[in-house]
Parts: structure tokens; C-alpha cells; sequence
């Protein structure tokens, strides 16, 4: 099915799970490094994710088509506003997924370089982190336990600035 | 550790193994100082990439309020410089990252401070700093007074600075002309410091790609000049007390904005060589002394947008300049005590001082326009002043007036006699909910002028028929007054919310459509003259 003019071009993405999505080159195109792949002449017709699992994938070619449609920063002063106002609305509605995901789109968005959804998802942790205490941060990072500082430096840590854990 | 708190094993931090730069965007996002400290005790891996986040920003107000009123001064103070002092040495002490940003805000009340934001600064020179900024507080009452901060010599090795900003600061560099230290700065924000026209000459030549200068209540120089800086594009001055003379010579300057806060006469300018220098800011200048003549020809030969923001005290104001296309005014002064000798201006906005300035820059219309947003409700005394304002020879051609208004007596105003102002188009846009006033405001306007076309704007929530039916029929007959009986019919345009218009050829097609086709945003009507066979 196809809404788009046929005139434009048409991008095929693979997910890792072998799902293929057909995108519009232009929504393709907020991925910095599938538009440096494009302008290379290094992309094939199909091109392959091999760590981006379909869920996720479906998630970004969500984000990528919203961001592509809404008209640019220096256009038309008023169109903007409301263009502005409604990429808002829309990121946060985009962000209300649950941890596990959106370290999965931080990690896709970092490898497609998509600059604006790293931004959103790395405010979207920062959110989840404020006001937490540091057992709280550790479980929604899922901090691993060797990782742990010894006994010894965190309790020097926590000294020096001890007002910070009241 | 509770039980719930548990850490799995299995399962590992994935965004620490994302590159550096994404997790220093997290704690972008974590200002406060208490956040960056507990996430520095998360993991071995976070307690690198807290040291190792190169943004240092120390402000001892942003810090204060995470703390309980509880907390004493002294206290407060303690911690402050403690996290300072933690914070850069544990930045110190990583080789990761070299120093983007410092920034400190507070005030200094005992040596032991000054010695810690020396010892911050010598950190992060080395470490190679773009952007610093130091803002000194006044101390609180009662505190010892130190002298004012003084920045060392070592800041000329901070080479690869980009932007310095420093409020109440000294500097008494000892800058030679030797090899140029600031290759890289583009912005001067340089506020309440020491200075000697000496190394003020020496600084600006020391930063030959400076792109914006802002400065202001300086000590020490009657005489601000800037020469050569070939990327000087725009600049900012406060003026101080002791400023007499402004020189600039930057060939790419294209924005100046100056302020007067002190009241004084103002120094003399010399800017005319500034060839690209079009757009103008004027704040509390010219002062009211000077008879409010502003002879931007000779002074600003090639402004064409000016934002002029007299003193209330100003009361009468006389521009004059040929290149001038863009002029707003912030004043509630009498329109009738203004003179404009601008023969290529297309947009005069007159606005109160409690009105927004448009900052939008849309594009200038094709005819000479004047907008209008007085302060102050109008009256019937306004509208004989906007009279004789329109008279003096500027020509405009449109008239946009958003205003709020009581009842005006318009029987007052007819007793003058003059006739209506011709123009192309008339906008108005009233701050009531009542049909009345509307009806006499726009009874005023009619006097006022004669327009071709006339939009209404009705932003008030008025959802009465009714009332509004009335309104359009009350405009409608008042336009047509304006004219020889018969020659001339008036159509009707509404254009709601979402930019449909919906077209009526006259009145009665209009009175007569289904209430529903009455939403509209605005209301336009349009003069024509009626063709021979049409009648």
C-alpha cells in the first residue's frame, strides 16, 4: 500500500529479525548514516540492520516519519509555532515506552546517528532519574553487580558530599 | 540493600557501553548538583563519566536551592565551594575529556574562595576550556569585603576560547603585541569590569575573529573603540558613566544595540563607517535632552530597521533618515508630537512599553504600513491625534490598530471637522468583549479614515449572534456612509480559525446564511464600486 507520490524514492530497511520495511527515502534520510550511505552510492536496495530488532525498528521509522513530514526550522515564522508545539506533543507521547526499549532506540538511534532521538531518549532517562535515590538508579539502568565501586571508594564518595544523599 | 533494590546479575548497563559522549548527554539533562553527585556513585563506570563531564557549572544560587531553608549561610557556603573543589579535581585527575565549559556564579567573601576559583581556572586552561564565565556577586551584608577578582595572566593561554563572559571582574592583563592569543574567540560578554583603555585596545586585537561584543558599565574607559575586527557582526552597549565617545570600524557589522540606563546625555557615536550596520537597537536613548531629534542620516546612514525605546520622559521625537524600512517604537508619547522624515519606510510600529516587541522578523509589507499598540486604553483624544499623525506627509497606506478601549464619544469627535484619512486597508483588532464599545471604536475609526477595506478581528469570546450580527450590520452601513449613495457596495469575507474563508457579496446574503457559517476569526469587509450593468 502506498499513499506517497510515486514519484519519490523508496528505501528498504531489514531489521535483525529478517522484517523488511519499505520507507520513503526522505524519512530514511533523518538517519545521518544511511544518508551518508545514500550519498556514497554504498547503499544496496535492501539496506541490513543487524542489531536493530524489528520492534524497535518499527519505533524509529515511527519517529523518522513524524520528524521528516514537519515542516523545518526556518520556514514560515507562524507555521512554525504550531509545527513546534506538535513535534512536542508527539515526542513525548514517542518516549512513553518502557526502559528496556528506549535503551534499545538509544542504541539504534546512536548506531543510524539520529541526532534529535538520541537527545529525546537521554532526556527521557534523565526524567526517569531525577529525585531517585542511588539504589532506585541502579535497577532502572540495571547497573550490573561487579560493576559496583568497592565498599571502601563509595563510602568516600558519599562522604564528600554527603548533603547529597539526605 | 532491600530486597526490591537487588541488582540481576545476568542483565548488563547497556548505555555504559554506548560511547562517552551519549551518557555526558544524560547527565546534561541533570543539573542539579545533588543528582550529579548520587550518579557518581552508581557504578565504577558512571563514577568516570561524572568525572569525566566536561561542562562545570558552579552556581551557588541553582546550588542553595536544593538545600532546606534550614541550612545555614555558612553552611551553604561550605558545601558550595567543597563541591567545587571535589567536582574540578576529580575533573583533574581524568585524561579523557579536555574542558569545554566553566561557568561560576557567586560571591567571593573569603580568600580561601578566591584561591579555589583561581585554582578552578588554572584547571581548566590546561585543560584546553572553550566557554568560561564568571560572574562575581555582590557579598551579603556584613560579610568581609575582599577586593574585587582579578583575573590572572593565565587566561592568555586559554587558547582555544570561544566565548568568555565575566561580570564584575577585573582585568589588568599585561597583553603585549605579540602572537595573538585568542585565535579563537567569537563572543566578548564583558559586564561591570575594571578596565584601561589600554588593555581593552589590546584585548580586541588579541581576538581578531570576535564575532559579537557585548559589554556594559564598565570602569576605567572613556573611550570604547574597536577597529579591524574583520567578523564583528554585531555588538551590544550599556553605556557607563564616564563613556564619552564610541568609535567602531567593523565592515561587517550589521547590528548595534545600545542602552542608556543611568539617564545620562549618552557619548557621541561614531559608526558611520559601518557600512552593513542596517539594524539598530536604541534603549533609553536618545536621552530627553537632546529635544528628541534623532538624525539618523548622518549618524546611521545605512539603518533600515531601528527599535527606538525613548525614556518615558521623552515626550516628542523627530526622526529623520532616507534608508530607514523598518521602525518601531516603544512609547506611549503623544502620536501627534512625532515627526518622521523617513521617505522608504513601509512598517512604523508604534507599541506601549507593556506590549511584546515583535521580534518575528516578517517580511516588510508592499505598501507603507503602521501598526499600532498603545498602552493605555483609548479615547476620543487618541483618535484626533492618530488623525494628524496620518496627515504628516509619511503616506501610509494601512493601518493595523490593536487596542483595548472604553466607550468613546464619537458625537465628540464629528463636531471636528475633518474628513477621514484615505487609505487602502484598515485592520482592528479590540481588547472587548462588549458590542457597544466596539461599535463606537470602530464609529472612531471611521472617522479616523477612510478605507477601502476594513478586517475586524474578533479575538474577544463573544458567542452572541445576535450582538455580533449587529455589529457587522452597524460596520457595514457606516462604510457604506462613507461613500456616494449607490456608486459603491460592500462584500463580506469571514475567515475562521482554520483559514476557510467563507465569501458574501453583501449584507443580506450574509444575514440570511445558517448560524453556523458565522464562525469567524475575522471579518472582512471590502469596498467595490458597483459596475453599470450590475445595478
Amino acid at each position: 500500500m502506498s499513499t506517497s507520490s510515486s514519484s519519490s524514492k523508496k528505501i528498504v530497511l531489514k531489521s535483525a529479525d529478517n522484517e523488511t520495511f519499505e520507507i520513503d527515502e526522505i524519512v530514511a534520510l533523518e538517519s545521518q548514516a544511511i544518508k551518508n550511505m545514500i550519498e556514497d552510492e554504498c547503499a544496496d536496495n535492501v539496506i541490513p540492520l543487524g542489531n536493530i530488532d524489528s520492534k524497535t525498528l518499527s519505533k524509529i521509522i515511527e519517529y523518522c516519519k513524524k520528524h521528516a513530514e514537519s515542516p523545518k526550522k526556518d520556514d514560515n515564522a507562524d507555521i512554525d509555532e504550531k509545527a513546534v508545539e506538535d513535534l512536542k506533543s508527539f515526542d513525548a507521547e514517542f518516549a512513553k515506552v518502557d526502559m528496556p526499549l528506549i535503551q534499545d532506540i538509544l542504541m539504534a538511534a546512536n548506531f543510524l546517528n539520529i541526532d534529535n532521538l538520541i537527545g529525546l531518549m537521554c532526556r527521557t532517562i534523565a526524567d526517569r532519574i531525577k529525585g531517585k535515590t542511588p539504589e532506585e538508579i541502579r535497577k532502572i539502568l540495571n547497573i550490573n553487580k561487579n560493576d559496583l565501586l568497592s565498599p571502601e571508594q563509595e563510602a568516600k564518595a558519599r562522604e564528600e558530599n554527603s548533603w547529597a544523599f539526605d | 540493600m532491600e530486597e526490591n533494590n537487588q541488582i540481576v546479575d545476568d542483565t548488563t548497563d547497556r548505555i555504559s557501553g554506548l560511547p562517552e559522549f551519549i551518557s555526558h548527554h544524560i547527565l546534561s539533562f541533570l543539573k542539579s548538583p545533588k543528582e550529579r553527585v548520587r550518579m557518581s556513585v552508581l557504578s565504577k563506570n558512571w563514577y568516570a563519566l561524572t568525572a569525566s563531564f566536561p561542562i562545570l557549572e558552579f552556581d551557588i544560587h541553582k546550588f542553595s536551592e536544593t538545600f532546606p531553608e534550614s541550612v545555614t549561610y555558612k553552611d551553604l557556603r561550605e558545601r558550595f565551594f567543597k563541591y567545587v573543589e571535589y567536582t574540578i579535581s576529580r575533573f583533574s585527575q581524568q585524561n579523557v575529556t579536555s574542558a569545554h565549559t566553566l561557568d561560576i556564579v557567586t560571591s567571593l567573601e573569603d580568600p580561601t574562595e578566591v584561591g579555589i576559583i583561581d585554582r578552578c581556572l588554572d584547571i581548566v586552561i590546561k585543560s584546553g576550556v572553550k566557554v568560561l564565565g564568571i560572574s562575581i556577586m555582590n557579598p551579603s551584608q556584613g560579610s568581609q569585603l575582599l577586593p574585587m577578582y582579578e583575573l590572572s595572566d593565565n587566561i592568555l593561554s586559554a587558547s582555544s576560547l570561544t566565548y568568555l563572559a565575566l561580570f564584575n571582574c577585573k582585568l589588568a592583563l599585561s597583553l603585549m603585541v605579540d602572537a595573538v592569543k585568542f585565535k579563537s574567540m567569537e563572543l566578548l560578554n564583558l559586564h561591570h569590569i575594571h578596565i584601561d583603555e589600554d588593555v581593552m585596545k589590546h584585548l580586541f586585537m588579541h581576538c581578531p575573529f570576535l564575532e559579537e561584543l557585548c559589554v556594559g558599565n564598565w570602569c576605567g574607559v572613556n573611550r570604547f573603540y574597536v577597529y579591524g575586527l574583520q567578523n564583528l557582526q554585531q555588538v551590544r552597549i550599556r553605556f557607563w558613566d564616564e563613556l564619552e565617545r564610541i568609535d567602531i570600524e567593523a565592515p561587517n557589522l550589521w547590528y548595534l544595540c545600545l542602552a542608556n540606563s543611568g539617564g545620562t546625555r549618552g557619548p557621541s557615536m561614531n559608526v558611520a563607517s559601518c557600512r552593513k550596520l542596517t539594524t539598530l537597537d536604541c534603549y533609553g536613548y536618545p536621552s530627553p535632552s537632546s529635544e528628541g531629534l534623532v538624525d539618523l542620516s548622518s549618524g546611521f546612514p545605512f539603518v533600515e530597521e531601528l527599535f527606538l525605546s525613548p525614556s518615558e520622559e521623552c515626550k516628542s521625537l523627530n526622526i529623520s533618515s532616507h534608508s530607514l524600512r523598518r521602525f518601531e517604537l516603544e512609547s506611549n508619547c503623544d502620536l501627534e508630537k512625532i515627526d518622521i522624515n523617513a521617505p522608504n519606510m513601509l512598517l512604523f510600529r508604534c507599541k506601549g512599553y507593556r506590549r511584546c516587541r515583535s521580534l518575528k522578523m516578517d517580511s516588510l509589507p508592499a505598501k507603507a504600513r503602521m501598526e499600532c499598540e498603545p498602552d493605555d486604553f483609548v479615547d476620543s483624544l487618541w483618535f484626533q491625534s492618530l488623525r494628524r499623525f496620518l496627515e504628516k506627509k509619511i503616506g501610509f497606506k494601512e493601518l493595523k490598530l490593536s487596542i483595548g478601549a472604553g466607550l468613546i464619544d464619537v458625537e465628540e469627535l464629528t463636531v471636528i471637522r475633518l474628513s477621514p484619512y484615505e487609505l487602502d486597508h484598515v485592520e482592528l483588532e479590540l481588547y472587548t468583549k462588549e458590542v457597544s464599545v466596539y461599535e463606537s471604536v470602530v464609529g472612531a475609526v471611521l472617522w479616523c479614515c477612510r478605507p477601502e477595506s476594513l478586517t475586524l478581528e474578533s479575538n474577544s469570546s463573544c458567542t452572541d449572534i445576535e450582538e455580533w450580527s449587529h455589529l457587522i450590520k452597524f460596520t457595514y452601513e457606516k462604510l457604506l456612509q462613507q461613500e456616494d449613495q449607490g456608486k459603491i457596495n460592500v462584500q463580506i469575507m469571514l475567515t475562521s480559525a482554520s483559514k476557510t474563508k467563507k465569501h458574501f457579496p453583501d449584507l443580506n446574503s450574509l444575514l440570511t446564511a445558517p448560524p453556523c457559517d458565522w464562525q469567524a476569526e475575522t471579518i472582512n469587509f471590502i469596498k467595490e464600486v458597483v459596475h453599470e450593468e450590475a445595478r
